[in-house]
């Protein structure tokens, strides 16, 4: 029985490069009409050949085509594929990632990735005009790129033979980096996208990316939308909006999955104080609007199953205000502590997030001296709410948390629970 | 004991007597390795066979008493071994059970996938040996790092290699053992 199956190609070149040849990009750039997404890394550009939907297998994977054998990072590929990427890409099976060369370490993979598996999705791959498509730098549960060094400078010295050809051919190139750290990569980045004509988006948000492509959300869905927005994007020539702009359409694209989100939460907890019981929301992911203050993956260890971040307002009253209007409370990491997490006690803590770091569904066990903080609501967290790969769940306080030791368990599908501490001190 | 001609009455005596002339033929190469340097140095290195760190250089079937011992070998180290298929497997799939491992070969277009899944302890293996007596053959497939908490290598059946570990992988009569 033959498997259904996607295949979306970027490019139709041979097995693979074992060195990068410029000649043989240019080669390939002639024979190909289509968007060619490259993978920059500090040795050499790797090309990401294609996107192979392989719904018969469990796992997601990387690897170099024409071969099969999972690559090294296909563990951290799968989980990026199991949990935030299909937050925003509904439906999408295990996939196959082929490459032109290995990818050895690090995570400036992601946005490249990301775009890939988001143009791949919205139907773009073999539409519209030939594109090169240049993407460092990792990003957070929510998609979002994070600042980071990604050694930007070099990668694009690298890479400068590919530019020199795909302006040869007639590509269009696009760019997409994070914020830069410093002004003077800033710089070095701007005067490089000018120099080969690309149009360089600055991306802070998963929403920047996507308008940057002209891609929106329908129905969870990547969609096309007619009038790709400018703002972010960075002129050719150099001159650029300013650096923190975002485009009109990516604020509708925020606002709208915001409103969604946070509508949601801010209705269910007005029904639940009605019916009086536990409240204990479950969202797939932070609300976009919140950007730049996400905790990183990389920072927690590889065992970690949990994820717990606090949830903060300025006092109080903003506390429930927030909580009972859906405003976005500002989400910042509990201290990693020897075995669990600490949080700072105070009237701002306005009440706890916990993420399911797995790539496995989990149940989560909360124990009473934290749920009985809780605005109470009908979703128990101590019979063990479960939680999908990736899945957040949200804990609001009914009061001003008071200085307590707790714990969270976590119990995967074969029974195996593993413990962490929350401290509020 | 032995069977002598007189006593091979039926095709199932006469099996069993080419079976045990090999194995004693096999018997006696172990028993000599490394007597003779020239001729040993084209050999198997029976140490690094049985450790499955070598394979026969020549591509020749392997000595069945070699298999034997193996085998053996392979039942007193492995985590889990199926000496023969008991679950059922479609056209092109096949599942195995394997102790509390399953294994299954998965058709998916261009490519086969060997999955292992782990099991209840949690557990999965590192290496993947199949062993089929008549045809002679052992294998060592290295299965990599688990992704998503389970086993997963691609085959492409336009390799040779490749071709023949599935047509291994689908035979009932393929004894495997995961370690």
């Amino acid at each position: 029985m033959r498997a259904l199956e996607t295949v979306r190609q970027f490019t139709h070149s041979p097995a693979s490069d074992p060195v990068f040849d410029a000649a043989h990009f240019a080669a390939n750039g002639n024979a190909r009409k289509c968007m060619r997404v490259i993978i920059p890394t500090t040795a050499k550009p790797v090309e990401l050949r294609a996107i192979k939907r392989r719904p018969r297998v469990p796992a997601s994977y990387m690897a170099v085509a024409g071969d099969f054998r999972p690559l090294a990072l296909s563990s951290d590929y799968h989980r990026f594929v199991n949990g935030p990427l299909r937050l925003v890409v509904a439906e999408l099976p295990s996939t196959e990632l082929s490459l032109s060369d290995a990818l050895d370490c690090g995570r400036s993979w992601e946005l490249p990735v990301l775009i890939a598996h988001l143009v791949e999705a919205a139907g773009r791959l073999d539409e519209g005009e030939p594109t090169l498509v240049w993407a460092t730098g990792m990003v957070d549960a929510d998609l979002n790129p994070q600042t980071a060094d990604y050694h930007v400078p070099l990668k694009l010295e690298l890479s400068r033979p590919l530019f020199c050809e795909a302006a040869a051919n007639g590509l269009k190139a696009v760019m997409v980096v994070p914020p830069p750290r410093h002004p003077q990569e800033r710089g070095e980045i701007e005067a490089f996208a000018a120099e080969f004509g690309a149009e360089l988006t600055i991306a802070a948000s998963l929403a920047d990316v996507m308008a940057a492509f002209g891609i929106e959300m329908d129905g969870g869905e990547p969609d096309l939308v007619a009038a790709p927005p400018a703002d972010t994007r960075h002129a050719p020539d150099g001159r650029n909006a300013a650096p923190d702009a975002v485009s009109e359409s990516a604020w509708r694209i925020r606002s709208q999955r915001g409103r969604v989100i946070l509508g949601l939460g801010g209705g269910t907890a007005l029904l639940a104080l009605a019916a009086g019981s536990a409240l204990f929301f479950s969202e797939h992911s932070t609300p976009v609007l919140d950007t730049g203050h996400e905790p990183e993956r990389a920072v927690l260890a590889a065992t970690d199953n949990l994820a717990v971040d606090g949830l903060y307002a300025e006092n109080r009253a903003a506390c429930q205000e927030k909580i009972y209007t859906g405003v976005q409370l500002t989400i910042e990491p509990a201290s990693r502590v020897a075995g669990g997490f600490a949080l700072k006690a105070g009237e701002g803590l306005c009440g706890l997030r916990l993420r399911n770091l797995s790539d496995q569904a989990q149940r989560l066990f909360v124990d009473a001296r934290l749920t009985s903080l809780a605005i109470p609501g009908g979703a128990s967290v101590l019979s063990g709410g479960e939680l999908s790969s990736g899945e957040t769940t949200l804990l609001y306080f009914a009061r001003t948390p008071t200085p307590l030791e707790a714990d969270a368990r976590t119990r995967d599908p074969s029974g195996r629970e593993s413990r962490v501490s929350i401290a509020i001190r | 004991m032995t069977i002598r001609l007189d006593q091979i009455t039926s095709p199932e005596l006469l099996m069993e007597a080419e079976r045990r002339f090999v194995d004693r033929r096999a018997r006696r190469d172990l028993a000599g390795h490394g007597d003779d340097r020239t001729a040993g140095a084209a050999r198997l290195d029976v140490a690094a066979f049985l450790a499955g760190q070598a394979s026969d250089p020549s591509g020749a079937p392997i000595p069945i008493g070699l298999l034997r011992l193996r085998r053996q070998y392979l039942q007193g180290r492995s985590l889990a071994f199926s000496t023969v298929a008991r679950a059922a497997s479609t056209e092109t799939d096949v599942a195995r059970t394997i102790g509390g491992f399953r294994l299954e070969l998965v058709e998916d277009g261009d490519a086969f996938f060997v999955v292992v899944s782990a099991n209840a302890a949690g557990e999965l293996p590192r290496h993947l040996t199949l062993i089929h007596e008549e045809k002679r053959l052992s294998l060592d497939i290295p299965l990599g790092n688990p992704i998503g908490g389970v086993l997963q290598i691609g085959l492409d059946p336009k390799s040779a290699d490749d071709l023949g570990t599935i047509d291994l992988l689908k035979d009932p009569k393929t004894e495997i053992y995961l370690s």
